[in-house]
């Protein structure tokens, strides 16, 4: 079926992984989707809208990557089943633009060809001709057009160059069905193929006679060396988390100033009461306490970004395949899991690029482990508190880079254990990487990428957030007793009844009520942990201004037990750690994994597991340092 | 009750309406809306 007369036209957009699909959607589009200089960003359909020179709507698919047009993997076969106009709601598509990386021809025409096979209308965009012509690549789009009987636009989509002549490329009538020269007078397709591009490549795209080694050949004997390459991604990760913990503070320390002038504003304006305890506990200690994490979060979408953006990422996962096969997984576990560290639906979605679907849901299965963002809150809030910054933000770093390690180990073994018992695949399936060249990092991409991560974070503080705070608060305060005895009011409350509920469930972990409190209420996200805290340990006020400002972190630490030892003592700050490192405390991370592994059993399986496992880390730990002394 | 407590409660009474309205609110049909083919089960190829 394709599109109705009054509809507008269908244009696919399909190539390689890797190929700047996306990049041409965006600049076609004017749309923002994630670009990465990684190949199985695009996991999924998207669909925009663009406009021929003469102003005619035109709607755009970005197909996910595919290097051949036999589908194994999910995300290839939702590719090929676009092309045929297979997909429930979808039209087959009236013209295809395949998108093909100059610099690397021979391998990208292998699909181009099989493209062109299916008699729809096409064109081939010529993408990284500037990459191809460093290598010393003599191209020919001409020629490469008179062959392969389509049309052919050279371009260079990450700068914009190129596009207005691809949409000149995409005026009505569109160029006729081609037809394949290849084919006719032989039995094996395959071969015809290769003996055709091996021809068209010496004719069209002529390589110097002498392989001339490029930058990124000379850069790569060093980065994807057995030792030095894991020296220089280990200490590029480790940078990353330093960078975190130390550039932060500054922008830290602004919104905690500011936060300081908002309390003391309306400190001054409003006479003691309720509303005024609900605006500043509540609502400033609870929206505040996450909002002052903005530069962290933001600062670590921006190294992932540029890690992305510069190429080094595909190295990291070439690095990994190692790994990952130990751990039963293949190379192409790696974006998904690595995608995880960000956020786990996205990487969950991302192991729709697995072919096997048995390494796909322990992929799916252990992507949770990945320590993502929203724990970032609650890591930012202990680390500290555990070692103070004047001991060096090396030592934070440090232990930062150890909860990371952590829950990665555990998700490696886990999935070694998973894959061992779910048996070996029925059929072979092959990894293929594609080590795209290194770049220069496109700022536009990395910024706007930020800037969105950092726009929804401060929308859900600003929304689920700011809502709980308001609700906790009210719990923490009501019913209210008839003294001025803060303790006596919080244990009158019904947030104190709810925690002397809990406590025994909790305290063989190290927490006592108020921390079992704030660990329930962040089931439904993690980061809520941090406001419910702040809520929950409001100190009394004083005239004393800088004592009013103290931090939740100052408030947390001078915490006891009703016997006067410290409520945080260093083995129940690692406990309170290790439990989120392992439990499982994000509802939507769950409908995603129903969504992706088809059934609601996985999703459940997955959410008793990993919370009955963090609860049995966090015991073994408390128990075990209790018995040692610490 | 005072001012201050009359407004304070009324703020925590709507926001858990908000919530609950939230709540019971039909859930949106997964996947963008965009016939994107997001919201269907990718089928398992073994």
């Amino acid at each position: 079926m394709q599109s109705a007369p009054d509809t507008p036209a269908t244009i696919a957009l399909i190539g390689n992984p890797n190929a700047g699909k996306t990049t041409l959607f965006n600049a076609l589009t004017g749309a923002n989707q994630k670009v990465a200089n990684y190949s199985g960003v695009t996991v999924e359909l998207k669909s925009g809208e663009t406009y021929t020179p003469h102003g005619k709507k035109l709607r755009v698919l970005d197909l996910p990557g595919c290097y051949a047009l036999r589908a194994t993997s999910p995300d290839e076969k939702v590719a090929v089943a676009a092309l045929h106009g297979e997909l429930p709601g979808e039209v087959k598509p009236d013209l295809i633009v395949c998108v093909a990386d100059a610099s690397n021809l021979e391998r990208h025409l292998q699909l181009v060809l099989q493209v062109i096979e299916l008699g729809i209308p096409t064109v081939l965009a010529l993408n990284m001709v500037d990459m191809a012509e460093k290598s010393g690549l003599r191209l020919d789009p001409a020629k490469l057009s008179e062959e392969l009987g389509v049309p052919v636009v050279p371009m260079q989509a990450n700068a914009g160059k190129g596009v207005i002549e691809l949409k000149q490329a995409l005026r009505f009538p569109f160029p006729t069905p081609p037809q394949a020269k290849w084919i006719p007078g032989t039995d094996d397709g395959e071969s015809a193929r290769r003996e055709f591009i091996r021809k068209l490549c010496e004719l069209a795209a002529r390589r110097p006679d002498a392989h001339q080694l490029t930058t990124s050949d000379r850069l790569d004997r060093w980065l994807l060396h057995p030792v030095i390459g894991w020296a220089v991604f280990l200490t590029a990760m480790f940078a990353v988390f330093w960078a975190i913990f130390s550039f932060a503070q500054i922008p830290m320390g602004w919104i905690e100033s500011a936060q300081g002038l908002v309390a003391g504003w309306i400190e001054s304006a409003m006479p003691d009461g309720d509303l005024r305890s609900l605006l500043i506990d509540g609502v400033l200690g609870g929206v505040g306490g996450v909002l002052i994490f903005l530069p962290q979060i933001l600062l670590l979408f921006f190294f992932i970004g540029l890690l992305e953006s510069s190429g080094y990422m595909a190295r990291a996962a070439y690095l990994m395949d190692g790994v990952m096969a130990r751990a039963g997984l293949s190379g192409k576990a790696f974006l998904p899991l690595f995608s995880s560290y960000a956020c786990a639906i996205p990487g969950v979605m991302a192991t729709r690029t697995i072919d096997s679907a048995k390494e796909r849901l322990v992929t799916i299965f252990v992507a949770p482990w990945m320590s993502c963002s929203a724990r970032l809150p609650v890591y930012f809030l202990l680390v500290p508190l555990l070692l103070h910054e004047d001991e060096g933000t090396w030592k934070q770093a440090l232990v930062l880079f150890a909860i990371y390690t952590l829950g990665t180990l555990t998700a490696f073994i886990t999935a070694r254990l998973l894959r061992r018992k779910l048996g070996p695949d029925t059929g072979p399936h092959h990894f293929l990487l594609e080590l795209p060249p290194y770049r220069a990092p496109q700022w536009a991409y990395i910024f706007r990428h930020v800037h969105e991560r950092g726009r929804a974070f401060v929308v859900k503080a600003g929304t689920i957030i700011l809502g709980l705070s308001i609700l906790l608060w009210a719990l923490g305060t009501y019913p209210k007793t008839e003294g001025d005895d803060e303790a006596e009011a919080l244990a009158h409350s019904a947030m104190g009844r709810i925690g002397a509920v809990i406590e025994p469930v909790v305290k063989p972990l190290g927490f006592d009520g108020r921390v079992g409190t704030a660990i329930l209420t962040s089931f439904a996200a993690r980061e809520v942990f941090v406001s419910s805290m702040a809520v929950l340990f409001r100190v009394e006020e004083t005239d004393d201004e800088e004592q009013t400002r103290e931090t939740l972190r100052e408030r947390l630490a001078a915490a006891q037990w009703p016997d006067g030892r410290p409520l945080f003592s260093p083995l129940a700050m690692i406990s309170l750690l290790v439990f989120y490192i392992y439990a499982l405390q994000c509802l939507p991370t769950s409908a995603v994994v129903a969504r992706e592994a088809g059934s609601w059993k996985w999703a459940l399986g997955q959410f008793a597991f990993m919370c009955g496992f963090a609860y049995v880390a966090s015991l073994v730990v408390y128990q075990t340092g209790t018995l040692l002394g610490f | 009750m005072d001012w201050q407590t009359h407004t304070a409660v009324a703020i925590v009474v709507l926001t858990l309406t908000v919530f609950l309205v939230r709540l019971a609110r039909p859930r949106r049909k997964p996947g963008c809306g965009h016939n994107c083919g997001c919201g269907k089960n990718p089928p398992l190829s073994d």
